[in-house]
């Protein structure tokens, strides 16, 4: 066999020595210049280290866990050694073995800790930690949010910026419509609702009591009474506090997210999104209890509860013919069956949510100033 | 004067030996192969691909013909990651959970917030030693391993001490801050059976200091104070990117924008620069001195080019987004989808542009410019150092000692 002219390094100091390098079987063997022996090593404990590559020598680590090293900068002698035997590098699959067998426990302890915080202990703090959000961060969190969507979606025709919809008698009579509604029963905060000119068939409440409505759904809305029926329904949100609780839920689940997920430029924009993706819409019990809140409160105004059941039934069909561009949360989804039924029998005394003048005047809102409407 | 010929060559000592970054190729298709496992595992490659990126370095600083090696696994910094999320989320939760129950705005919860805050800094301070420790024990050089053998507590009370009297004197003793940290790291490191000994005056870089204070924490300073509602207005104004077209920002206001910071990376740069310098030349090795002659304006260029790179990319993207989701919206796409699409797309083109400007060219050169620089000086008594009688890191156990804890 072709002996090689190498550089050995004993692993006790870091002096250089001059040797040559041979294979015999499948022992490497190592020997000084002058010819007396240094050592052997069966091939199967040595591992290459580095490769000759750009200009550098290649390195090889002789014994398993060993400091000792050789440096070489012929390439042959990698192939010559490496030769017909594929085992040479260590023991690949033992290694992995011990590998997984060093981690096992740790992951199981992770793995176990993040089931339990999501399933667990996000759902408990959640409310809790909602409860005690002071009124004014709450405010800020929520408008800051309601400006993005507005700033995002109240356009013109040539994409310029506007704000919400704000024709004066449209305000007034949405305006006259809220106070009905929030007179039975006071939310936590003062509601503020707005309207947004898009073609979504959307409306959804935010942190500190705003409502966003888009003029999609004003369209589809066949009577004040169905208007008001989704209002509660937000309003129902907004009186259990919802909106704050699925923000806590969003922030926490990213901060976790983003721990899991690493602090890597990008991660934890990744780690807010998944966040999101999680947590993106109440749960089934949350939507049935802003039902039941908002079908009350449609009672105690005296409005007709069975426009809800009309409205929703309408948006089940647009959205079973696959039209519209209806998201599937943060939204006003059609309610389940049993409380669709319970909406259908809600017959109680009632009046118009809105005069016509005003439900006339409301569904123009977002008609703009330089034509006022001539009709009154 | 006597002859001046062969008799004087043999008293003068060696030269210096210079120390060689290899501009070895690759990096970019390992950082690519890196970005794509990343996604393909939703990020868990990243200990593998971190320990990839460390190889490619370590094996490109040369020196006496011999390039460093790294022995780390990606093994070793996933257990390390899985023991801190086994410490850190359940820390976390505690002190939120506690702080809830305490009467809100209350001496009780002030006092939870404040320890929070600590475990925080003390944790990144243990963090950042131990990452340390565990890079150094797997960095080796002709077979003689690095290792450290001081005391995490003793790192994080120095550290506290340090920064106490930072916050004392407004900030004006962080160089020593900074000095007095890196001589207990230095002198609590070995290579080989011999210990690293630190000495330098950290007085010199102390009007390079000044210049940082006035150019960089000033403005910022100044800014915090004329309005503190700074930061949330500004995290408003880039939700809502499209106020910025309509003159939010006025024109001389712009300039201030721009003037400030450029001046501020400069002054920190060039700060960065000088300590890295002083820091060199305050090591030794027994009668074996390090050099170091790196310049700053290079640095200051390309990590400038940088900024601008991230800043205009940025900005076009942030300006074309809400006209694109008005249009895949208004053809009939789903809203949420949309949002996320155009978002979480927008950000990771220019999170990938970013990723490869600064792992593939900003650090690379920043690397190789520094370790360029270097010289050492009596580097033929390196032969002499024998191996450490430290444990050599095993492959299966131990990794009480050794993991790197969270990110580095």
């Amino acid at each position: 066999m072709q002996a090689f002219d190498v550089t050995y390094y004993d692993g006790r100091s870091a002096a250089p020595h001059p040797a040559r390098a041979r294979r015999e079987g499948d022992r490497l063997i190592l020997a000084a210049p002058a010819g007396e022996p240094i050592g052997a090593w069966p091939l199967a404990d040595i591992r290459i280290v580095a490769d000759t590559r750009d200009g550098l020598p290649g390195r090889i680590a002789l014994g398993i866990n060993s400091d000792a090293r050789l440096t070489f900068s012929d390439p042959l002698l990698a192939v010559d050694l490496i030769g017909a035997d594929r085992h040479i590098g260590g023991d690949r699959i033992g290694e992995l073995r011990r590998g997984l067998r060093r981690a096992a426990l740790p992951l199981a302890i992770a793995a176990a800790g993040i089931v339990l915080l999501f399933t667990v202990v996000l759902p408990m703090l959640a409310p809790v930690i909602a409860q005690r959000i002071p009124p004014a961060a709450e405010q800020r969190l929520g408008a800051a949010t309601a400006d993005t969507v507005i700033g995002i979606f109240a356009r013109d025709a040539a994409g310029g910026r506007r704000s919400a919809c704000a024709a004066p008698q449209g305000s007034a009579a949405l305006a006259a419509l809220v106070a009905r509604l929030a007179r039975p029963e006071p939310l936590p905060l003062t509601p503020q609702v707005r309207v947004i000119d898009a073609d979504l068939v959307n409306a959804f409440a935010l942190p500190g009591g705003h409502v966003l409505v888009f003029r999609g759904l004003l369209d589809l809305a066949q009577s004040p009474d169905e208007l008001a029926s989704v209002l509660a329904h937000e309003f129902g949100h907004l009186a259990l506090r919802h909106p704050l609780e699925l923000a806590i839920r969003q922030t926490t689940t990213a901060a976790v997210m983003g721990l899991i997920f690493g602090d890597v430029v990008g991660l934890s924009l990744f780690g807010s999104l998944a966040a999101q993706l999680v947590n993106s819409s109440y749960s089934r019990a949350a939507e049935a209890a802003a039902d039941e809140a908002g079908l009350d409160r449609l009672r105690a105004a005296g409005i007709d509860g069975r426009a809800y059941a009309a409205f929703m039934g309408r948006l089940a069909a647009i959205e079973a013919q696959g039209g519209g561009s209806l998201p599937a949360h943060l939204s006003t989804h059609p309610p389940s069956a049993e409380r669709a039924a319970q909406a259908r029998a809600s017959n109680w005394p009632s009046t118009p949510a809105l005069d016509d003048a005003q439900w006339q005047a409301l569904q123009r809102i977002c008609a703009p100033p330089a034509r006022p409407n001539t009709r009154g | 004067m006597v002859e001046p010929s062969d008799a004087g060559a043999e008293v003068l000592p060696p030269l210096p030996t210079r120390v060689a970054f290899v501009g070895r190729r690759g990096l970019f298709w390992l950082l690519l192969r890196n970005l794509l496992l990343n996604i393909v595992s939703l990020s868990f490659y990243r200990f593998w691909a971190r320990t990839a990126v460390r190889r490619f370095y370590w094996s490109s600083v040369v020196f006496a013909g011999e390039p460093l090696e790294f022995t780390g696994r990606g093994l070793d910094l996933f257990i390390g990651f899985l023991i801190a999320l086994a410490i850190l989320a359940p820390l976390g939760f505690a002190f939120s959970t506690i702080a809830q129950m305490l009467e809100p705005g209350g001496m009780a919860q002030a006092i939870t917030g404040w320890a929070y805050l600590f475990a925080l800094f003390a944790l990144t301070l243990i963090a950042r030693y131990r990452a340390r420790r565990y890079r150094l024990s797997r960095t080796s050089w002709r077979g003689i391993r690095f290792a450290v053998d001081g005391s995490t507590l003793r790192y994080v009370l120095l550290s506290t001490g340090w920064w106490l009297a930072v916050l004392a004197t407004l900030g004006i003793a962080t160089p020593w801050k900074r000095a007095a940290q890196r001589a207990y790291l230095t002198r609590t490191t070995t290579f080989g059976d011999r210990r690293f000994a630190f000495s330098g005056r950290p007085s010199a870089l102390l009007l390079n200091w000044l210049f940082v204070l006035a150019l960089v924490l000033g403005p910022i300073a100044l800014v915090v104070w004329v309005n503190f509602n700074f930061i949330p207005l500004l995290v408003i104004q880039i939700m809502s990117a499209p106020r910025m077209q309509t003159g939010f920002v006025p024109l001389q206001g712009l300039g201030l924008l721009l003037v400030v910071p450029t001046l501020g990376l400069a002054a920190y740069v060039f700060y960065r620069v000088a300590e890295l310098r002083m820091f060199t030349a305050a090591t030794s090795l027994g009668e074996i001195r390090f050099r170091s002659t790196m310049v700053a304006w290079g640095v200051f260029f390309l990590l400038l080019l940088v900024a601008i790179a991230a800043a205009v990319t940025g900005f076009g993207i942030l300006t074309a987004a809400p006209s694109m989701i008005r249009g895949l919206v208004a053809s009939g796409w789903p809203l949420s989808l949309v949002l996320y699409g155009v978002v979480f797309g927008g950000f990771a083109i220019w999170a990938g542009i970013l990723y490869f400007l600064i792992n593939g060219w900003l650090r690379r050169t920043i690397i190789a410019t520094y370790f360029e620089s270097v010289t050492v000086e009596n580097a033929a008594l390196l032969d002499e150092i024998g191996q450490t009688a430290q444990r050599a890191p095993t492959r299966g156990e131990g990794l009480a000692d050794s993991f790197e804890f969270g990110a580095s």
